[in-house]
């Protein structure tokens, strides 16, 4: 019931719409009423008494209620159509914001074809059940309690007999109620199953194909399939043995009619024109009865629906905006993390972290895979809450922005590239849509990806394909600084950008990077000494916690993690060489400074 | 052209029998069950036309006799009748179901298997989320066509014609004028025909915008939040709304006509039948039972037409998802196995690249005349800057695009002429981007060699150096790592997927970046169990890191798609080429560095 009410909610604005399609569905319904009184007069009246000359009005009459009934039929269909697409817009708009609005943390544990399916295939159950459904609901009722009425008021005797066979008709829809629902239930758990199936194995095709791996992911799509199918029949089988039913004792009724109908007309002087009236009703009857079994079917569908996708309406997101806003728009870029622990699972990610971001500084990460460094970065920009401790920006706990003003500050270029399927123009002026030409272009320079950029067909109109299939790594990433350089961020973080562009490029980036980054706070997160060996502060993280601390010079001096990684990546390159006396001239270098 | 959100995919092909007949095709294996349901279909519809019949004999004979004892007969009878017709119905119902869905299972199976065999740049120009929609939701819109719709039009037809029949059997005159409404009906079908399909093919499009849309939204979610791009992405989502809307409600518009329309014209019929009955009552001396079983029989003759119609509907609507779904069906898998395509067995590893000239767009030269050979258990470092063309050379080793001009030859063989399977079971490829599946970190290695045995998969983790970070996890080589390996850093997943590529064990292996983003301390174990790993393999590795490129035997540098120098790290380094450059600039980096 509480999902009826936000369902009503979601009604409302289209209250008055609504209320005009039920005055024309009784209007529908009433000419639907009359049109078998008239069909009893011209049997009793001018059929049976002979009396030929009233046959000219009454069918003009039929003709001008059967126009009528046209266009209001009509009507009511197309205003009931049209308010359950706009609901149903608002819905899924609000959904799809929603969504968009969650951390990273429901992202991590939700589907990419189950989300689908709740903005989707549910929204169009509840489109169903709103359109045909509420107004079947209402139409059937009223049909049902005016029909009875005429036939109470036609003869009483033989509406009491009908009486004793049309409660079946109600148990029979109700028993089917039962059995349906959680039959729904599990063909919509599998229709998540087959999507997400589906999802998985497109967006990861290529490994598929590269393991040749086919024949596998078919038996395993099968499998889902074939479940579907299954519960499907499943639920056949249920409506196959109620809905024929309810046709059955449809027919009792008209037995009934006929049976205690004949008596009537034989013993207590009933008409024949009554007789045929109480047939139409029956058949009248009919319409709303069955209706009634499909709208079962459907409400029994939405309602499954309705419980997910309100469901995640109704999910706060994790991460939210403060009540009370810090008032500062444009950053400074002062950042620091007090005491900083976190826990994705069980065991901590970041253990006691402190640092200290200045504007105009360079700060670098380094460390194991897994050492904690992406998570420095969202937690920064908020895409995960601290657990313990505290991040400052200007002396401010990042928690008490407002996101947009916060992550507007924050230049990301992530270690997993995501290009959209639009043009590289769309995909690089992505942060502000509304860069000039000459901006984006500027950016692309900067980036070192102008060149290869106007080396594709159609420039920067080129369309990529998702995930940016068609670039090499080293495209993408360098497509994704140039998006982060246009969005002109006062604190500009690459988490590992450059590992798959080679050392010149990566130089050369760095180079544009520092004249146009002189008052902005910059992160990075790099395995390369090259990268990381001008910044201001290195970190080393080990196991979540910083192990070592100090510019490049400090560290060498230290001996530990970091001077262990310059000589590995040094000795790397001297064994080229395959000379002993030069490596030894080398390391003994390093051993001075 | 590539596809994106906002491309209206177009379909040519037009509505013709050829493509009911595919969908029909679809059906065949069940036509026994679909005559038995039309058998059981047609009895419950004849039992349903006594009903009419009996009223009239009630109202013409016994009633006016006063004869109660026949109308007590008629009825227990008509109530046997309708007994057995609830039986046929209910197995009607629900054999037509399992026909209906079992067709639709096989023909999900079809197009699933055949996008299995496109290639890659099918997969690259169209939307994860446009494919989606034709495997699952396009199908799904064939349902009621499938479980309902034949076996309905058969009874309906026949139901329609029985109905007439009786209609002429009773009185051929007054059949003949009431069936005047029939070509009012065919002029309201000929009227909205083509507008009805055009306005549903259009919504089909609209549909598969959005669901591209949502899945795009969906999967790049993080980069969207850190560019805070949520209000201008609801903004466009709201667009791609509106057309859907829009296109939805142009439908709506004509289809509500539809069903009125024919209520409408069977008035019309009732209408003509008491006007002339009214003459034929006065002259011929018809009965009126005669007339009132015809208004009756006149209903029922209308029903089938409203159902016809409807399954009319249904088949437009249809149709617009069944062109979609056999475009993609007779969308050519461009790599295919030829018809003379052996086996590839007993591979020695050697590799051999002959006046290979390759474009992806057919505009853009990629790879231009280039030759190598590469002798079995060689290793080759592939070099170069981004976007020389390193990683096409791999794409068509492994055969995932086919050259324009020129062969691929592995122990002299032409690839072309090899079969896929046994291609790829040979060629182990650590791509670039490291893609984790959801499920756990053991079925994600499995996933190379699912017959492998626990030990196995501990082996090559424990190799690549990923076994201690999966250990740590809370359930181990059991923690779910959700999906696309959220759970995971970048580095973790490439050692995941390197595990992956070694567990099956290729005779000729290629790693694209396979390590880019592993951390030093990692990367020279891992550089030292690749000596290992590398030994009697055939092997290509693409890199930037000297690291990585050390070992090799031998080094191919390539510029701009030419390969401009090949040789040992020595030879190149004395040339003073292109090799010496890139080779000098890393030194400097690494002094300056130091």
């Amino acid at each position: 019931m509480h999902y009826f009410k936000k369902l009503f909610e979601y009604s409302r604005p289209y209250l008055p719409l609504n209320v005009l399609g039920l005055v024309i569905a009784l209007g529908s319904i009433g000419t639907g009423v009359v049109l078998p009184i008239v069909t009893r007069t011209i049997v009793d009246d001018v059929l049976q008494a002979q009396q030929f000359d009233k046959l000219g009005p009454l069918i003009t009459l039929l003709l001008v209620l059967a126009f009528l009934r046209l266009i209001l039929i009509y009507s009511r269909l197309y205003i009931y159509e049209y308010t359950s697409q706009r609901v149903v817009y608002d819905i899924r708009r609000d959904l799809f914001a929603k969504i968009q609005s969650q951390s990273f943390k429901f992202f991590d544990k939700q589907r990419t074809g189950l989300l689908m399916n709740r903005i989707v295939g549910d929204l169009n159950s509840i489109q169903h059940v709103l359109n045909s459904g509420l107004v079947q609901l209402f139409e059937s009722i009223v049909t049902l309690i005016v029909t009875f009425s005429m036939m109470f008021y036609l003869n009483i005797p033989l509406t009491i007999a009908l009486c004793f066979v049309l409660p079946f008709l109600y148990i029979n829809t109700r028993s089917m109620s039962k059995y349906l629902r959680p039959t729904f239930r599990s063909i919509r758990e599998s229709f998540e199953n087959l999507t997400s199936t589906v999802q998985e194995n497109i967006t990861g095709i290529q490994v598929v194909k590269s393991f040749g791996r086919e024949e596998t992911e078919i038996e395993q799509f099968t499998e889902v399939a074939q479940e579907y199918t299954d519960r499907h029949i499943k639920a056949a089988d249920i409506r196959a043995k109620y809905v024929p039913f309810g046709r059955f004792i449809n027919g009792v009724g008209l037995t009934v009619i006929i049976f205690v109908g004949g008596y009537l007309i034989i013993n207590h002087g009933m008409t024949v024109g009554t007789l045929v009236a109480f047939n139409a009703y029956l058949l009248q009857l009919n319409g709303p009865i069955n209706s009634l079994n499909g709208l079962v079917n459907q409400v029994e569908n939405a309602i499954a629906s309705m419980e997910k996708v309100f469901e995640l309406l109704d999910e706060e997101p994790a991460i939210k905006d403060p009540e009370i806003p810090a008032t500062i728009q444009k950053f400074n870029g002062h950042v620091k993390f007090n005491n900083v622990w976190f826990t994705y699972e069980k065991e901590p990610v970041l253990r006691n972290i402190n640092l200290e971001l200045r504007p105009g500084t360079v700060t670098a990460i380094m460390g194991d895979t897994g050492s904690g460094k992406s998570t420095i970065i969202n937690l920064l920009a908020r895409f995960y809450d601290v657990d313990q401790g505290e991040i400052t920006i200007d002396g401010v706990n990042v928690k008490d922005y407002k996101l947009d003003a916060l992550r507007k500050n924050i230049g990301i270029i992530m270690q997993d590239t995501f290009l959209f399927s639009d043009t590289i123009a769309n995909n690089i002026a992505f942060a502000n849509p509304n860069a000039t030409m000459d901006e984006i272009e500027h950016a692309a320079k900067i980036a070192d990806a102008h060149d290869f950029i106007m080396a594709t067909p159609d420039k920067y109109e080129t369309v990529i394909g998702e995930r940016g299939i068609g670039l090499s790594g080293g495209q993408r990433q360098r497509i994704s600084i140039a998006r982060a350089i246009l969005s002109d961020p006062q604190i500009l973080v690459l988490d590992d950008a450059t590992s798959s562009v080679d050392m010149e490029t990566e130089h050369a980036i760095q180079q544009t990077l520092k004249e146009i980054m002189p008052g902005r706070t910059t992160l990075i997160v790099a395995h390369r000494i090259s990268t990381v060996k001008d910044a201001d502060e290195i970190i080393f993280l080990e196991n979540g916690a910083i192990v070592e601390r100090g510019t490049h010079q400090e560290l060498m001096k230290l001996r530990g993690r970091y001077y262990k990684t310059v000589l590995q990546q040094y000795r790397d390159y001297y064994s080229y060489f395959d000379n002993d006396q030069e490596q030894k001239t080398a390391q003994g270098g390093l051993m001075e400074q | 052209m590539r596809n994106t959100y906002q491309t209206d995919e177009a379909v040519t092909a037009a509505l013709n029998t050829s493509q009911l007949k595919r969908l029909a095709k679809y059906l065949r294996p069940y036509m026994k069950y679909i005559i038995l349901t039309i058998t059981l279909m047609f009895t419950a519809t004849m039992i349903e036309l006594i009903g009419p019949y009996f009223i009239q004999i009630a109202i013409d004979e016994y009633v006016p006799n006063g004869n109660f004892r026949g109308i007590l007969i008629m009825s227990i009878v008509y109530v046997i009748a309708i007994g057995i017709g609830y039986i046929t119905t209910r197995y009607k119902i629900a054999i037509a179901n399992r026909v209906g869905q079992l067709a639709l299972l096989d023909l999900r199976r079809d197009v699933f298997n055949h996008t299995q065999t496109l290639s890659y740049n099918y997969f690259g120009n169209n939307p994860a989320g446009k494919i989606m929609t034709r495997i699952v939701n396009d199908i799904n819109s064939l349902n009621r066509l499938f479980t309902n719709g034949i076996v309905n039009v058969i009874t309906e037809m026949s139901m329609l014609v029985v109905a007439a029949v009786l209609m002429f059997a009773i009185h051929p005159q007054l059949a003949a004028v009431t069936l005047t409404t029939v070509p009012l009906f065919m002029v309201l079908i000929f009227l909205t025909r083509n507008a009805i399909r055009r306005e549903w093919r259009q919504v089909r499009r609209k549909l598969s915008n959005l669901n591209a849309y949502i899945h795009e939204n969906i999967a790049g979610i993080r980069v969207i939040q850190a560019y805070v791009r949520q209000n201008e992405n609801i903004r466009i989502f709201r667009g791609v709304l509106d057309d859907v809307f829009t296109s939805w409600m142009r439908a709506i518009r004509i289809n509500s006509a539809f069903h009125p329309s024919i209520e409408l014209i069977s008035t019309i019929g009732n209408i003509i039948i008491f006007w002339y009955g009214a003459r034929l009552l006065q002259i011929d001396g018809v009965k009126i039972g005669v007339l009132i079983s015809f208004t009756i029989y006149l209903r029922r003759f209308w029903h089938p037409v409203i159902m016809l119609s409807n399954f009319y509907n249904q088949l437009l609507v249809a149709m617009a998802s069944s062109e979609r779904i056999f475009e993609l069906l007779d969308t050519k898998a461009e790599i295919v196995n030829e018809p003379e395509a052996r086996s590839l067995t007993n591979v020695k590893g050697k590799v051999e690249f002959k006046n290979i000239n390759f474009s992806y767009d057919g505009k853009k030269q990629v790879l231009k005349d280039i030759n190598f050979t590469v002798k079995p258990g060689e290793t080759i470092a592939i070099v170069g800057p981004t976007g020389s063309g390193k990683t096409t050379i791999i794409n068509l080793l492994a055969r995932f695009y086919d050259p324009n001009e020129g062969q691929v030859l592995i122990d002299n063989q032409d690839i072309k002429y090899v079969t896929l399977e046994s291609l790829r079971e040979n060629i182990g490829i650590m791509l670039q981007d490291p893609f984790i599946f959801s499920g756990t970190i053991m079925d994600n290695i499995r996933y190379s060699k699912p017959g492998a045995t626990e030990e196995e998969v501990r082996d090559v983790a424990k190799a690549v150096y990923a076994h201690d970070f999966i250990t740590k996890m809370e359930n181990g080589y059991y923690t779910d790592v959700q999906e696309r390996g959220s759970r995971l850093s970048v580095g973790q997943r490439q050692l995941v997927c390197f595990a992956r590529t070694l567990l099956a064990n290729p005779k000729i292996l290629i790693l694209d970046e396979a390590t880019a983003s592993v951390d030093t301390n990692t990367e020279v174990l891992l550089q030292k169990a690749i000596d290992r790993i590398l030994q009697n393999r055939t092997s290509f590795v693409i890199a930037h890191r000297l690291s990585t490129i050390r070992n090799a035997d031998r080094i191919m540098v390539i510029d701009n798609g030419e390969i401009v120098e090949i040789g040992t790290h020595e030879q190149l380094i004395a040339k003073k080429g292109l090799y010496h450059d890139l080779y000098n600039v890393q030194y400097k980096y690494l002094v300056e560095a130091v």
